[in-house]
């Protein structure tokens, strides 16, 4: 503190000495721009010293030490409130390190059974740049199974890549191509969030996740827990044509945003509940003003769902219902109008410093995409039953057996070990 | 909605701030006390990186004590954003834990007294983990894992300072 006492007594006496043939105006600027040094001066390294506490000898002009840390000795809230608050970004030249962040997750599949088959089935990267504090823009790339190209298993997906804007009193409002927010994987699917080697088949068949598509949605949260998200969005376009095995069938209704049909709008609503602690509750609904906008018919379709998910200690509970209603004489002349299913799974974990293992069983029923042709679809009960182990929080190993059931065809049962990882 | 967009300035939100990191200090040692900080050494780093993943955004880490009771403003990335944390130890125990500045737009839901609370009278078991996890957050995951993590990171502090 003295020696920065002593560096504004040399400042002063500098300026003291050069004051012949200055204006007053002059003199007061040159005093304004040192005020404000000091202040700054005083921000980064702590306030100047009372003169009358700690004299200064005016003869020595001694530079700062170094700062290798934070400092410490008296504080003003002035000064504590600038070490946490000062990293506003206002956009601009920014250090493009800062801003930018690396993230992704990959899984790694082998099924066993009556299906055998071995496929790291995502792979995937994302990629997040901070224009501003309030301006973000989120991306993520996938390559699924692989492998991409002509006749390849595999896909290069493009599955987010949206602007986030922060408004006033915790209103947020996305623009872009951005993940539906229905359902509790569609927007989480990091491997280690969940339970299973597969993704459930209700939020497969039922819920075509991960589905995304192109528009704008508003957000808000509430200080009591409940919370909603609203959305305008690109729709599906599903096949009705009896020929093909994906009549009928939502997932391959999917446009993806790739030069997709846009004569037709869709909406998503979401309420959220997290109000009581260790409980989260949704409420969602999606509306397509005509799923099938290659048909000449009028197929309106509303999907409307719920989702809860309970922990307490080690046990978890996650359930999951979703129903659409689809109209029009193609679907219901198919039986596929109404497409619904659920799925209850109760788990329990314990932890072992960093590691933890959990069990799991998980019953879904679904009935979907019925149709002259599909063979793919039909009423189906399946049973898993399963273990994880994370030996880190962000890395997960499984294993399950998964045992489908419907009439009139032979069980299909699989055993599943997976790999999977996100940072 | 487009209109609020382009209007620009004045409407964007600063990133939420519930409380000044200072105010927190003075409300919860009823004064500012001077500054005090813990430069960690080589194995103590180690430690902290065993906990947090990674070294700690700075070596050195501030502290104030007062009345037997010290506060911590602590810093974690929730998804992309630093979580400005404050947690007050007594005893080699959590005595209390604010959320001062959340910077993400989802995730908030840490910053409820019905979640931090229940980091109340919990201490660091000899393997450095909490005696009692809290509860997890759905939608809010990376937000809870962070502020558990700063709770480790202030016990373990307790034992250098």
């Amino acid at each position: 503190m003295k020696s920065q006492y002593a560096l504004l007594g040399a400042i002063m006496t500098l300026a003291s000495t050069s004051v012949h043939g200055v204006t007053l105006e002059e003199l007061a600027a040159r005093l304004d721009q040192l005020e404000k040094k000091v202040s700054k001066y005083e921000a980064k390294y702590g306030p100047l010293e009372n003169p009358d506490s700690a004299p200064a000898p005016s003869s020595v002009i001694a530079m700062p030490a170094p700062v290798t840390g934070p400092t410490t000795g008296m504080a003003t809230a002035a000064d504590i409130d600038a070490a946490y608050m000062s990293e506003v970004n206002t956009g601009g030249a920014g250090n493009w390190t800062q801003n930018t962040t690396l993230g992704g997750y990959g899984e790694l599949h082998l099924n066993q059974g009556d299906k055998e088959q071995i496929d790291f089935h995502r792979f995937v990267l994302f990629l997040n740049y901070r224009f501003t504090d309030r301006i973000k823009l989120f991306t993520e790339l996938e390559l699924e199974h692989s492998l991409a190209g002509d006749g390849k298993p595999g896909e290069v997906e493009l599955e987010q890549a949206y602007i986030e804007f922060a408004l006033d009193q915790g209103w947020v409002v996305r623009a872009g191509q951005y993940l539906l927010p229905i359902g509790l994987l569609n927007e989480v699917h990091e491997p280690e969030t969940f339970y299973g080697v597969e993704r459930n088949s209700i939020e497969t068949n039922i819920i075509p996740t991960t589905w995304w598509e192109g528009g704008a949605m508003v957000s808000k949260d509430f200080q009591n827990g409940l919370g909603f998200d609203f959305g305008v969005h690109s729709g599906l376009s599903v096949s009705t044509d009896p020929g093909s095995s994906d009549a009928f069938r939502l997932r391959s209704g999917r446009q993806k945003v790739a030069e997709a049909s846009a004569s037709d709008y869709a909406a998503s609503f979401r309420a959220r509940y997290n109000g009581i602690e260790g409980l989260s509750l949704t409420a969602f609904a999606n509306y397509q003003n005509d799923i099938s906008p290659d048909n000449p018919e009028d197929n309106s379709g509303l999907l409307i769902g719920g989702s809860a998910v309970y922990q307490n200690g080690g046990f978890g509970l996650r359930a999951l219902i979703a129903d659409w209603s689809i109209s029009g004489d193609s679907f219901e002349t198919n039986d596929a109008d109404s497409q619904w299913g659920y799925y209850i799974e109760p788990s329990y974990h314990w932890t072992f410093g960093e590691k933890k293992v959990g069990l799991f069983g998980r019953y879904s029923f679904y009935d979907y995409a019925r149709g002259a042709g599909n063979s793919r679809g039909g009423e189906f009960d399946e049973f898993t039953a399963g273990i994880n182990y994370w030996p880190v929080n962000n890395v997960v190993l499984k294993f399950d057996y998964t045992q489908i059931e419907s009439d009139g065809a032979p069980n299909n049962e699989t055993y599943n070990f997976g790999l999977g990882y996100s940072f | 909605m487009m209109a609020v967009l382009l209007c620009g300035g004045g409407l964007w939100a600063a990133p939420m701030v519930y409380q000044k990191p200072s105010d927190f200090v003075k409300s919860s040692l009823g004064q500012i006390p001077a500054t005090q900080a813990i430069t960690l050494t080589g194995s103590q780093q180690a430690r902290v990186r065993a906990m947090l993943g990674k070294n700690y955004k700075s070596k050195s880490i501030r502290y104030w004590s007062a009345n037997g009771k010290t506060a911590y403003i602590l810093e974690e990335i929730g998804k992309t954003e630093d979580i400005t944390t404050g947690i007050v130890a007594k005893g080699g125990r959590i005595d209390a834990v604010k959320v001062l500045i959340y910077r993400e737009t989802h995730g908030g839901e840490v910053a409820r007294d019905s979640f931090t609370r229940q980091l109340r009278g919990v201490s660091l078991k000899s393997d450095l983990q909490l005696t009692k996890n809290p509860k997890n957050i759905a939608g809010a995951t990376l937000s809870v894992r962070a502020l558990t993590k700063l709770a480790r990171l202030a016990l373990y502090l307790e034992t250098l300072k």
